[in-house]
């Protein structure tokens, strides 16, 4: 066992030994400064929110006379519905420029680039190996293959841990730096199913970084299943980074058949199934979801660990 | 000899995409002794290496690292094994003494005092905390010598490691080497594709060529106990080659004036005594050595190395 914690320890060194590694960090935290900064700078002056909101009820009333469309019609007495709630139960909504709306922005905006960084670490820990040789030396110890690759997806795994981390503690600190600890604990309003939802802007954010995390995690798997299965970390960081950016729209074209229900990449983002949001294919649940992630999950890494441990070393 | 062998090759073969890249091989390797993989490009010293060390799986047969089969029990066989492939690569973004930290987080005891032990061996001490892209070829020939010296092992494996080293690098490897095997008894095995390299630094030399082996030799039984081609200058040479007939293994030959036989060291005095007894002349009396090269080159078959 202490063998394996050495191993872990090694694929950990390897990682934070490299300067690519603290740029990527660098990038998130230069991309968290520049938000904030642009957000201040067009943050309307604060002033009373009642008044902002009753403004804008006035303003969604007028449009609402206008359209035609029933459609749009309906979201935005939705909408109304929600800034009503919020008057007459004085709820003060969550301000963009406040600490909480900043780190909920950010998870929501740049979450995506969570995944790329993820998967760019991920993507090189076996091929990287493979191409610069060292592979030979790594398995030519006594640990068994098995070991040597699940040391460096432990390490993996534990490497989106401390980048999660990272990102709600550099979009905590940005954010109170920007705006201040106010409305700290301000409260979220969402209709869901026609029904108002009210809940903790804290829990809020905390459930989806979890749920973010899973997801960024899966990512990560998948390009370490593909740097392991083709030894090309250019093929395993390219396919998870396009999969991560183009899937959305794919998933929107084809999710009026049932069947795209089954495809995994529906089923990474947790959060669809939190208030306010809906899932892509109606009639998909949590526990759905879950399953067939861990489904997949089982066959990528059946096959992965079987090709890392049959194949011939040739590099 | 009668050690029990340090690594056994057991009519291995490789095959791959059903071409036979290694056919039936067979040799034992020895506590103590150096032994040289010998072959032109492309024979297979290196599949067969891989092979050793566990990177490629056997087709048939069985590879035991002192008695332990690399196939069921690679932990206790690579325990034991010391390994440079190919070229000794590194983590280049980690200093020399991170890389070594690193494989000695793989084996088991391996303490602090082990590893500066080690770099000390190897005169690597004043730059191991550079980074290893700082390095030239050289100095990584050490640190890959001393990552495969960290645990150590019985049997240390080397596949070509003089490749790219200075003439005077050269001489200091192949000193490392014989010390390692006459001082601390390791078996070591090295591959090269170059005769003159290997007949200084090893005891035994295996000849491989199209994936099968031709022949194992002592190296030193080569030089001085086998025979060798003698040629005597002398005068009448017809009669010399008469007298001379019931003398080697084979019969005697004419060229020009001169009488050429295969005999062993020991036989040529009592020739040249013949000779003078029947009152010829003998002007030269000329030893042509039979080096490891020929033997090389007609186990090969001499054209076809490259
Ligand atoms: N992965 C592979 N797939 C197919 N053929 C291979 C593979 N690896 C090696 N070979 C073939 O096996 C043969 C032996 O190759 P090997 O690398 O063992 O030779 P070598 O004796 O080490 O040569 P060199 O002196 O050039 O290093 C070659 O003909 C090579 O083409
Ligand atoms: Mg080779």
């Amino acid at each position: 066992m202490s063998k394996f914690i050495g191993l872990v320890r090694n694929e950990h060194m390897k990682t934070f030994r490299r300067l690519s590694t603290w740029i990527l960090l660098g990038i998130l935290l230069g991309m968290f400064i520049l938000i904030a900064g642009i957000t201040k700078y067009y943050a309307e002056d604060g002033g009373n929110w009642r008044q902002s909101s009753e403004q804008q009820v006035a303003e969604l009333q007028k449009q609402a006379e206008q359209t035609e469309d029933p459609v749009y019609a309906a979201s935005l007495q939705e909408d109304m519905a929600v800034l009503q709630y919020q008057l007459d139960n004085d709820i003060a909504p969550i301000q963009t420029d406040s600490v909480l709306g900043f780190m909920l922005d950010a998870l929501l905006n740049c979450g995506p680039f969570l995944i790329m960084f993820i998967a760019i670490i991920a993507g090189g820990m076996v091929s990287n190996e493979f191409s610069t040789g060292t592979i030979k030396l790594l398995l030519t110890k006594t640990p068994s293959r098995f070991s040597v690759l699940t040391s460096k997806y432990v390490s993996m795994l534990f490497t989106t841990f401390l980048f999660t981390v990272a990102f709600l503690l550099f979009s905590f600190i940005v954010g109170v730096i920007f705006f201040g600890f106010d409305g700290l604990t301000a409260s979220r309003v969402v209709l869901d199913n026609g029904e108002i939802v009210k809940e903790s802007g804290l829990g809020a954010l905390s459930r989806d970084i979890g749920y973010g995390f899973i997801q960024v995690a899966f990512y990560g798997t998948i390009a370490f299943a593909l740097s392991t299965l083709f030894r090309n970390s250019a093929l395993a960081i390219g396919f998870s980074i396009f999969i991560a950016l183009f899937f959305p729209t794919i998933s929107y074209l084809i999710a009026r058949y049932d069947w795209s229900k089954y495809i995994l990449f529906n089923n990474l983002d947790l959060s669809a199934y939190t208030p306010g949001n809906t899932p892509i294919v109606d009639g998909m649940t949590l526990g759905f979801s879950v399953v067939v992630m861990l489904v997949y999950f089982i066959i990528i890494t059946a096959i992965t660990w079987l090709s890392f441990i049959k194949r011939d070393v040739t590099a | 000899m009668q050690k029990q062998p340090a690594v056994e090759i057991k009519q291995v073969t490789k095959v791959i995409r059903g071409r036979k890249i290694i056919d039936n091989i067979n040799f034992s390797i020895y506590p103590g002794e150096v032994f040289g993989f010998l072959g032109p490009n492309g024979a297979g010293k290196t599949t067969t290496i891989r092979m050793i060390v566990g990177l490629m799986g056997i087709t048939d047969g069985e590879i035991l690292i002192k008695g332990n089969s690399i196939k069921t029990s690679h932990g206790a066989a690579m325990k034991h094994i010391g390994a440079i492939v190919e070229n000794p690569e590194m983590y280049k973004y980690l200093s020399g003494y991170l890389n070594l930290v690193h494989f000695a987080r793989m084996s088991d005891n391996v303490d602090k005092k082990r590893i500066d032990e080690v770099i000390e061996l190897v005169g690597l001490k004043n730059r191991i905390q550079d980074k290893v892209k700082t390095y030239s070829l050289g100095m990584r020939q050490r640190l890959g010598i001393a990552q495969a010296l960290l645990h150590s092992p019985d049997v240390l494996i080397l596949d070509e490691p003089t490749n790219g080293l200075d003439p005077a690098g050269i001489r200091e490897m192949r000193h490392y080497i014989r010390n390692l095997a006459e001082k601390e008894g390791l078996a070591v095995i090295v591959s090269s594709h170059l005769l003159s390299e290997m007949e200084l630094m090893c005891d035994r030399i295996g000849v491989l060529q199209h994936g099968k082996m031709l022949g194992v030799q002592q190296v030193h039984e080569l030089s001085s106990e086998q025979t060798q081609m003698v040629s005597f200058q002398v005068e009448p040479a017809e009669q010399a080659a008469i007298i001379l007939r019931d003398m080697g293994s084979k019969k005697p030959q004419m060229k020009d004036d001169k009488v050429l036989i295969e005999l062993t060291r020991d036989e040529i005095p009592v020739a040249a005594a013949k000779l003078t007894k029947e009152a010829i002349n003998i002007y030269g009396i000329q030893a042509e050595t039979k080096t490891l090269e020929d033997t090389f080159l007609e186990l090969t078959g001499g054209k076809e190395i490259v």
